[in-house]
């Protein structure tokens, strides 16, 4: 078992990270509250040796990830989210992180996105990793990550229109 | 798209309630980051109750089967009876072909030394081997010389109605030598004083002899020694152990 005080750095180091990768695919804080508790403990629990603080950050990122789709798979929990809800967690978001509308309205497209675009476009955007490296991280073929993240951007050029662009 | 992104992913934050609500849950749930010492003490008991009574087996074993004394015993069949701290025959060693046919016909693991003793001495095969005029040896050896003694004495006083039975006590060293060259102590005693009489003499030859035949050749060797040291007019090293070894089988 972890010390204390290795959990409580990895608290500090990851929790920003976990807290995005709910935001993805969670729309209440409660979830949120589960998940971090559940990714913890594991963490706690886990014997894997991490070689280097990259291989620590994407065991986080995977558990997480998996973690979010148990917490969506248990029968009362299966649900689509509707953009009511979205506009609801984006503008709570907004309150809380003073974002301006054209940030805003990328969020919301991507949350409006199928989950299983959410994570690769989070992983490729804002965390920078390559395919082959997502696709370790959520042990799917690259080609597969390729796909993903090609229907994905299609969508959101969709949805963003001229934003999309300004990358 | 990136920069936009990055922008809003950059200002969503843990919230410092939702840390510490995490840490909190941790440190309960752990029972203090305790929980998972105390499981792995929990798997350790059996593990170490386990380990306990294999060591107390293992100990109690060794305890009850290493042998202490070892009691040779040569006629021609020569064996060697292992016995326990508790006076109990724990091995029975056959030294050669004859020793191995008396120990198939012997029934006397476990049992206390003298009822082993006694179970030879009254052997039909070892009785008719007696009556032939033949020699038997009992050696008794072990590092506990007080115990050795003992035994020694309760084997002579058991034996002291037998005709041609001599008791002996020796030391660890020797019978390890006598192990050395596949003699057991009685035969290898004997082995020392013919080779100071004749060097020709080897241990395998020994080791098909009765305890007579070696007597006997000790004997016919002393005297052709004593014969010839007393026509050089000299008394020779060869008949004093000779004569030794006649004095101790005496």
């Amino acid at each position: 078992m972890r010390s204390e005080e290795e959990v409580n750095k990895a608290i500090e180091q990851y929790s920003d990270t976990i807290r995005r990768i709910c935001i993805v695919h969670l729309k209440n804080y409660a979830d949120t509250e589960d998940i971090f508790q559940t990714v913890f403990l594991k963490y706690i629990l886990s014997s894997v040796s991490f070689e280097t603080q990259e291989h620590e950050k994407a065991w986080f990122i995977r558990v997480t990830i998996n973690a979010c789709k148990d917490l969506l798979k248990t029968a009362f929990r299966r649900y689509t989210v509707s953009i009511h809800d979205i506009a609801e967690q984006v503008s709570s978001l907004s309150a809380e992180t003073s974002l301006q509308q054209e940030h805003l309205d990328v969020l919301q497209a991507i949350l409006a996105l199928p989950v299983k675009y959410r994570d690769i476009i989070y992983l490729y955007y804002y965390e920078g990793y390559t395919v082959p490296q997502i696709s370790l991280i959520i042990k799917k073929k690259v080609n597969t990550v390729y796909t993903l993240l090609a229907r994905a951007k299609s969508m959101l050029k969709e949805k963003l229109g001229g934003v999309f662009y300004e990358i | 798209m990136r920069s936009k992104l990055t922008d809003v992913f950059d200002r969503i934050h843990a919230e410092e309630e939702l840390k510490d609500k995490t840490k909190k849950y941790l440190q309960q749930t752990t029972h203090q980051y305790q929980k998972s010492k105390k499981r792995v003490q929990l798997w350790l008991i059996p593990a170490v109750i386990s380990l306990f009574f294999i060591i107390i087996g293992f100990g109690g074993y060794q305890f009850y089967f290493t042998p202490t004394s070892i009691i040779s015993i040569d006629v021609n069949p020569s064996l060697e009876l292992g016995i326990n701290r508790f006076d109990q025959v724990v091995s029975v060693k056959a030294l050669n072909q004859d020793g191995q046919a008396l120990k198939d016909s012997l029934n006397i693991q476990f049992e206390s030394y003298q009822d082993a003793v006694k179970q030879i001495l009254e052997n039909e095969d070892i009785q008719s081997i007696l009556s032939q005029n033949e020699e038997m040896s009992i050696v008794v050896v072990g590092f506990d010389t007080e115990k050795n003694t003992q035994m020694l004495t309760e084997l002579e006083t058991f034996t002291s109605g037998q005709n041609n039975v001599s008791c002996y006590q020796a030391n660890q060293t020797e019978v390890e030598n006598a192990h050395s060259l596949g003699l057991s102590y009685g035969k290898y005693k004997a082995f020392l004083v013919l080779q100071e009489l004749d060097s020709s003499i080897t241990p395998e030859q020994v080791q098909q002899m009765s305890m007579r035949e070696i007597r006997n050749l000790i004997s016919s060797l002393s005297n052709n020694t004593a014969d010839a040291q007393l026509a050089d007019g000299q008394n020779g090293k060869g008949n004093r152990h000779g004569q030794k070894w006649k004095n101790a089988e005496e």
